[in-house]
């Protein structure tokens, strides 16, 4: 790993299909009803499925006692459904530069294994993001291209 | 939190808009403090309150950070979809 990257990885199985999950990171009906952590809600939440489109997840509530909100926000760098989701991801509010979070969906014996990866860059790295995400743009592009040609 | 955001502040700025002793608002920017939502500074007799962005954290403060969100997001992520007729 590049000493000036920090990633993050946490694993998990969740007892069902790979799709059903995927919505779940992907509805905003779904999303609110997960996504806020301790004793917050999710009052509001949009999510443009598109590369390049953006999300937003507003939280309120209380967080260790506390009356807290934020607000996370971002853009999809790659998606293919059932399996993986890329995207951003920053609070607004904070000056720090955005990191990138990655979900990998597996399909395994009794539901489905995911992986999610954070990456937070050196703000070095954070200037490439905009090439990694245009990497990814023209990765899709080609996926929906092949996908569509098989028609 | 929100009051935190903006610009640094006294303990005592910001316990004004609340009905609670200066006593319980530092218990709770002490339990702040040590999940790294915060960020404590003394000088002189005053303490002084930021909110701790994640450009400023360590790398070793982050992925406790986000080790526990994300964990958290995920049992709260699995709850639910358990919970779905299949």
């Amino acid at each position: 790993m590049n000493p000036t990257e920090t990633r993050l990885r946490v694993k998990k199985l969740i007892k069902a299909k790979p799709d059903r999950v995927f919505e779940a990171w992907t509805r905003p009906e779904l999303m609110s009803q997960w996504y806020a952590p301790d004793a917050m809600t999710v009052p509001n939440a949009i999510c443009d499925l598109r590369v390049g489109g953006v999300y937003r997840i507003e939280m309120k509530g209380t967080l260790i006692g506390e009356e807290a909100s934020g607000t996370v926000s971002g853009k999809y760098i790659k998606i293919v459904p059932g399996e993986l989701l890329v995207f951003t991801w920053r609070w607004e509010g904070d000056p720090s530069p955005e990191t990138v979070v990655t979900v990998e969906l597996a399909e395994v014996s009794g539901g489905t294994e995911v992986t999610l990866t954070h990456d937070r860059f050196s703000s070095a790295k954070a200037r490439k993001q905009h090439e990694y995400g245009w990497t990814g743009c023209l990765e899709n592009l080609a996926f929906y291209w092949r996908k569509n040609g098989q028609h | 939190m929100k009051r935190v955001s903006s610009r640094e502040r006294t303990v005592t700025e910001l316990a004004k808009p609340f009905r609670m002793s200066l006593a319980a608002v530092s218990k709770h920017l002490k339990i702040l403090d040590r999940a790294r939502l915060i960020h404590r500074t003394k000088r002189g007799s005053f303490y002084y309150v930021t909110l701790n962005p994640e450009a400023l954290m360590t790398a070793e403060q982050w992925l406790a950070r986000y080790q526990k969100f994300w964990e958290a997001r995920l049992d709260s992520l699995s709850r639910m979809l358990e919970k779905e007729p299949k």
